[in-house]
């Protein structure tokens, strides 16, 4: 992290029991929350809507992914995270390579397709065609509706952390950590349930 | 705004994050009832917004200052915080120039490298090493995540608030608003 002081050991002692709490939901401190150290009940709200948009929103893996690697796709960061995790989900690397050069993949089903469009519409700040509303409200509730414009706000925020702060991108094997930790059942709050051998 | 408004009566869990927003803020803008419709979603967004606007090691002009910043493209921004950047002490032509993308004439060093500081990071093309050099000889690191966070959370708010169509709240909530604002900060 070239800009600030790394947190994890030069931040105020507050910040080590927020950083818990967000091992606790993501499984790791990414570099991205990592940043916000300095600040731990900014890092503590932030990490709760962060956590609220990758755990509790009414929305399929696949179409949670598919908006976060739209908002995310030209950060190199956020694609290394997010990409691995929406091929877990199930898009194909044909797929992902549509998205990544601006492009809704035209083999997805009718709903993901209109919340692609949605989704790339929402990240250019000039608003989304009407018929693009009208295609995403024939396939998905307004609570939906709601947590995709959620989802890609909080991502479009970490986006800017991410640029702002020049972050960089973990190991592969804190990815893949992340990428199987993505893949843990959880409860309703969103918390990875205990492993009842233990082992988690 | 595009969807139907969602109603509190028919939610409690709505009626309990309308009442929390209300608690720290004095109304419930439009922006917030646009995320009505996912009640757990908007808690966590105002969360994070009541972080923002009474939580920070920052002085009330620093935030407002990031804020039109980061929000000036967007009337419903201007609209709630041009009055608050008043409030906190800006003048006419200072909010002119930050409307224009200028940072103003007549601030501190330390505004003033904050506001070049904050340009440089809503524009979602990096901050060049000398600006953040500046700011960091002038702020601490936790003022400076704090600028970092306020910014992110009210481009969040910006992309919402043209995505989902917020129209204007009226000029009584908007006094209602900066009255709160003025009894709570004691600002003005």
């Amino acid at each position: 992290m070239p800009h600030l002081p790394d947190a994890l050991e030069h931040g105020p002692p507050e910040s080590k029991d927020v950083f818990r709490k967000v091992a606790a939901s993501r499984g790791f401190v990414s570099n991205l929350l990592r940043s916000l150290g300095h600040a731990p009940e900014g890092l503590n709200r932030y990490m709760m809507l962060g956590h609220y948009a990758r755990y509790a929103t009414d929305l399929t893996e696949v179409q949670r992914e598919l908006v976060i690697c739209i908002v995310g796709r030209g950060i190199l960061y956020a694609w290394a995270h997010h990409a691995p995790m929406a091929v877990q989900a199930g898009l194909s690397e044909a797929q992902m390579t549509e998205i990544r050069a601006g492009h809704t993949p035209a083999d997805l089903p009718a709903a993901e397709r209109a919340l692609c469009d949605f989704t790339f519409a929402y990240g250019t700040f000039k608003g989304i065609p009407a018929e693009t509303w009208a295609a995403l409200l024939r396939h998905f509730t307004p609570r939906q509706a709601t947590d995709i414009a959620l989802t890609a706000a909080y991502y479009l925020a970490a986006g800017s952390l991410i640029i702002g702060m020049d972050l960089e991108i973990e190991p592969p094997e804190i990815l893949a950590q992340e990428v199987a930790w993505q893949a843990k059942p959880r409860d309703a709050t969103g918390q990875v349930q205990a492993d009842p051998s233990g082992s988690a | 705004m595009r969807l139907p408004e969602a109603d509190p009566a028919q939610s409690p869990e709505l009626e309990a994050a309308y009442a929390a927003f209300r608690g720290t803020r004095g109304i419930v803008s439009n922006v917030m009832r646009s995320f009505g419709h996912a009640p757990a979603g908007l808690a966590a967004i105002a969360e994070l917004g009541r972080y923002c606007r009474y939580e920070t090691g920052l002085t009330e002009l620093q935030k407002e200052l990031v804020i039109l910043i980061t929000g000036r493209g967007v009337a419903y921004a201007w609209h709630h915080h041009a009055p608050l950047g008043r409030q906190a002490g800006l003048t006419e032509e200072q909010l002119a120039a930050m409307r224009d993308g200028r940072t103003p004439e007549g601030l501190s060093e330390t505004d003033t490298a904050l506001c070049d500081y904050v340009a440089a990071y809503a524009s979602l093309k990096g901050v060049p090493q000398p600006v953040f050099a500046r700011l960091s000889a002038l702020m601490t690191p936790r003022q400076i995540t704090d600028v970092n966070i306020i910014s992110g959370y009210y481009l969040c708010i910006a992309a919402s608030v043209v995505a989902m169509e917020v129209q204007p709240d009226p000029p009584r909530v908007l006094e209602a608003a900066v009255g709160f604002h003025q009894g709570r900060t004691g600002e003005g």
